[in-house]
C-alpha cells in the first residue's frame, strides 16, 4: 500500500512537473492568457496539489500503520509471554507451538511438531476431543480446562481456548489453542480444600515452628482443646499447651525428624479425655520455612475396641478348652488300648484326629498365651538364675522330642554359670520352642547345636540347625502372628503360626531380644540375648 | 453317680469328681476306672457333690473350678466349713493355670492343680501325687 501511494505519487510528479515545465515555457502565451496556456498553468497546479496532498496522506497512514503494527507487536509479545500457544491443522497435528508452550511442557519443538495433541494430555475426558472437533467444524471456538502431561511426568493445569482456522472460501484448516496455565490456581484451590478439611479434623491438629515451637496454626478441635483462638495461638508455644512440657525430651524425641533418619515419630499420652496416640512430622515446603506438623488422635474408642475383641478371643478359647479336654482325653483313652484293641486302620485314623487334637490344644494355648502377653495378663517371675543350667535342663527336656525326629541336641560354649535374671518358666517356654522348631526342620540323624556365650553386658545363645533354612524373603515375618515360612514339610508338619510371637513377647518382656539368621539348603541360627546379671539374687520380681 | 469297687483286700482310693461338663466326667471315669484301686463317685454340680459327700467318705476331691451356680473356690469354702470334710485334699482341675491363679487356688485350701487338657492315662497318678506331695 505504501509503495503504491510512492507510485501514485512519482505518477503525479512525473505529470504535473511536465505540465508545469510546458507551461513556463509558453509564459508568454499565458502572460497573454491564452487558453492554452491557461489551461496547461492550472492543469500543472492542480496536479502538483493532488500530489501534495497525496504525499502527505501516505505519510500520515504510514505512520498510522506503524502505531499500530507497533501496538500489535506488544500484544503479540504479552500473548506470547503469557499463554501457551500452539496450532494445528486439519488432521490435529502440530504445526507450531510457542517458547512458552515449551519452557511449560519442557519438550523440545521436534517432540511435538507432527504428534497429536491428546497424546500429551493427562486424565481428558474419552469423549472430549470429538466434542471440541464438532464446535470447531461449526465455526465456534472451545474453552475448558485441559490437563497437560509434561516431559517429567507432572501435570499441567491450562485453561484452554480453542479457535478454528479456515482459509476465504471457509475451508476447516486446523485449530488455534491459546492456553493459560492455572496449575498454581488449582494447587491454591486445591491447599484451601485440605486446609478446611484438616480445620473441621476431629484429630487435633498443630504446626508450629521448629526453632521457637510457637503456632503457626490450630485446627478447630486443638483450639477446643485449649480454649484459644487464633489471635490467642499465634501468640503462644508449644511449652505453653502443657505445664510439664520438657523442651529437651521433646528435642530427644523429634531428633530423627531433624537428622532425616525418620519421616515421623510417634508417642502416646494420657491426657484428660483419654489416651491419645500422637505424631509428629516436619514438613519442608517449597516456599516458606520448615514446621512440625503434630496430630493427637483420641484411641479410647479403638482400645476400647481392642479390648471387646482380646475378650472374645479368650473367652472363645477358654470355651474352646473344654471339648478339647473331651476329645483329647477320649482319642488318648483309645490310643492307649486300655479300653479296646482297635484295627490297625482305625487306629492310624484315631492317631490322625489325636494329633489333630493336640494341635488344636496347642493353638488355643499359644492363643491364649500371646493375648495374655498383648494385655499385659501374663506374669513373669523374674529370678537371677543360672543360664546354663536351663539350657542343660532344656535340652533334657526336648531330648524325647529331638529323637522322634532322629535329631540329637548338643551343647556348645560356656560351662560355667551364667547369671541372668529371667523367668525359668517363659525362657523354657522360648528354649523348648527353638529347640523343637530346629528339630522338626533338621534332616533326620542331623544334629542341633545350642551354645551359649558372653557378649558384653548381654549372655547369647544360639540354637543352631542345619536343615532346611528359610528363605530371605519369609525372615522378616516369621516373628509375626500366624505368619508361617514357607518351608514346612510333612516331617516338620504345621505349626501354629504363633510359637515364634511368642518368644518374641517374651524376649521383650526380658528386656532381651531373639533374632535369626538363616540360608536356605544351609540351615537357621536362631539367637536370644539376655542382660547379665550382677549376681545371684533370690528376690523375685513380679512383672505384668 | 457311678462307681467302681475294688475286689483288692487294700481299700480303693475313694476319688468324688465335681465336673459340670458330662463328657469330661465319662473320660475320668474311663480312666480312673481302668484301675481297681479307685472307687469313684461323679457329681455334676457343686451342690451335689456337698450333699453326697458326707455319705461317700471321699479320699480326695477333684474339683472342676468354672462350673455354674456353685463355682469351684465356693464348693471348697463350704467343704473345709464342715468339720467332716474339711481335712479331705481338694485337687482342683482347670484350664486357667497361670501362677498367681494357682497360687490363689492353693492359698484357699486346695492341696494341688490339675492343668486341663489333662491326659486321661496320667490322670491317677496325677491324683496321688496331688495328694501326697501339696504344693
Amino acid at each position: 500500500m505504501n509503495n503504491d501511494c510512492t507510485l501514485n505519487g512519482r505518477t503525479i510528479l512525473v505529470v504535473g512537473g511536465l505540465c508545469w515545465g510546458f507551461a513556463l515555457a509558453h509564459v508568454e502565451s499565458i502572460a497573454d492568457s491564452t487558453l492554452f496556456g491557461l489551461v496547461a498553468f492550472s492543469a500543472s497546479t492542480v496536479f502538483l496539489i493532488m500530489y501534495g496532498r497525496r504525499l502527505w496522506l501516505s505519510e500520515s497512514t504510514a505512520r498510522e500503520i506503524e502505531r499500530r503494527n507497533q501496538e500489535l507487536e506488544s500484544v503479540r509479545q504479552a500473548v506470547e509471554q503469557h499463554c501457551l500457544i500452539s496450532m494445528v491443522d486439519a488432521n490435529r497435528r502440530f504445526i507450531y507451538v510457542n517458547d512458552s508452550f515449551l519452557a511449560a511442557t519442557g519438550y523440545s519443538r521436534e517432540e511435538l511438531l507432527g504428534q497429536d495433541p491428546i497424546e500429551f494430555q493427562n486424565d481428558t475426558r474419552p469423549g472430549l476431543p470429538g466434542e471440541i472437533q464438532e464446535y470447531l467444524t461449526a465455526g465456534k471456538h472451545w474453552t475448558g480446562e485441559i490437563k497437560i502431561r509434561c516431559k517429567d511426568g507432572s501435570s499441567l493445569w491450562t485453561h484452554t481456548t480453542i479457535y478454528p482456522r479456515v482459509d476465504r472460501s471457509g475451508k476447516f484448516l486446523g485449530s488455534i489453542s491459546i492456553r493459560t496455565d492455572i496449575s498454581a490456581t488449582k494447587l491454591a484451590v486445591a491447599e484451601r480444600e485440605a486446609m478446611s478439611i484438616l480445620t473441621k479434623l476431629h484429630d487435633n491438629v498443630y504446626i508450629f515452628e521448629p526453632e521457637t515451637y510457637r503456632f503457626t496454626f490450630m485446627n478447630e478441635s486443638a483450639m477446643r482443646r485449649h480454649g484459644w483462638d487464633r489471635d490467642t495461638y499465634l501468640n503462644k508455644t508449644v511449652v505453653d499447651t502443657d505445664p510439664n512440657f520438657d523442651r529437651n525430651r521433646f528435642g530427644y524425641f523429634v531428633a530423627p525428624l531433624l537428622d532425616g533418619s525418620a519421616e515421623e515419630v510417634f508417642t502416646k499420652a494420657h491426657l484428660a479425655d483419654g489416651p491419645h496416640e500422637i505424631s509428629v512430622q516436619l514438613i519442608r515446603p517449597e516456599s516458606g520455612a520448615i514446621s512440625f506438623v503434630a496430630v493427637f488422635r483420641n484411641v479410647s474408642e479403638k482400645i476400647e475396641v481392642e479390648r471387646i475383641k482380646d475378650e472374645f478371643i479368650s473367652t472363645v478359647s477358654h470355651e474352646l478348652r473344654s471339648p478339647t479336654t473331651s476329645i483329647k482325653g477320649a482319642l488318648g483313652l483309645l490310643l492307649s488300648g486300655a479300653v479296646a484293641e482297635i484295627p490297625p486302620k482305625a487306629k492310624n485314623l484315631v492317631e490322625i484326629a489325636h494329633r489333630n487334637a493336640d494341635r488344636l490344644v496347642l493353638l488355643v494355648n499359644d492363643i491364649l498365651d500371646l493375648e495374655k502377653i498383648t494385655a499385659g495378663r501374663m506374669e513373669f517371675d523374674l529370678q537371677t538364675s543360672d543360664l546354663h543350667e536351663l539350657i542343660v535342663e532344656a535340652i533334657e527336656v526336648n531330648k524325647e522330642f529331638g529323637n522322634r525326629f532322629d535329631v540329637g541336641f548338643r551343647f556348645d560354649g560356656l560351662e560355667e554359670p551364667a547369671h541372668a535374671t529371667f523367668d525359668s518358666l517363659r525362657m523354657m517356654q522360648v528354649l523348648t520352642n527353638l529347640l523343637s522348631n530346629a528339630a522338626k526342620f533338621s534332616k533326620p540323624g542331623g544334629e542341633v547345636v545350642v551354645s551359649l556365650h558372653q557378649e558384653s553386658e548381654n549372655y547369647r545363645i544360639d540354637v543352631r540347625d542345619f536343615g532346611a533354612g528359610i528363605a530371605e524373603e519369609d525372615l522378616s515375618k516369621i516373628f509375626e502372628r500366624f505368619s508361617q515360612a514357607n518351608n514346612h514339610t510333612e516331617r516338620s508338619g504345621k505349626g501354629t503360626g504363633l510359637g515364634l510371637s511368642i518368644v518374641k513377647a517374651i524376649m521383650k518382656k526380658h528386656n532381651g531380644t531373639v533374632c535369626v539368621e538363616s540360608k536356605l539348603g544351609i540351615g537357621s541360627t536362631f539367637s536370644l540375648g539376655l542382660p547379665m546379671a550382677a549376681a545371684p539374687s533370690t528376690e523375685s520380681t513380679q512383672v505384668a | 453317680m457311678s462307681g467302681t469297687m475294688s475286689d483288692n483286700l487294700i481299700p480303693p482310693l475313694k476319688v468324688l469328681h465335681v465336673e459340670d461338663d458330662e463328657d469330661t466326667r465319662e473320660i475320668a471315669a474311663i480312666a480312673l476306672g481302668l484301675s481297681n484301686e479307685v472307687e469313684l463317685l461323679q457329681c455334676a454340680s457343686g451342690e451335689e457333690a456337698l450333699s453326697k459327700a458326707p455319705d461317700f467318705g471321699p479320699d480326695v476331691i477333684l474339683l472342676d473350678v468354672m462350673m455354674p451356680n456353685m463355682s469351684g473356690p465356693e464348693v471348697l469354702k463350704r467343704l473345709k466349713d464342715n468339720p467332716e470334710l474339711a481335712r479331705v485334699p481338694v485337687i482342683f482341675m482347670t484350664a486357667r493355670a497361670q501362677p498367681s491363679e494357682i497360687e490363689s487356688l492353693i492359698s484357699i485350701g486346695a492341696n494341688s492343680v490339675i492343668v486341663k487338657p489333662f491326659e486321661p492315662m496320667e490322670l491317677l497318678s496325677k491324683i496321688i501325687s496331688g495328694m501326697e506331695c501339696p504344693l
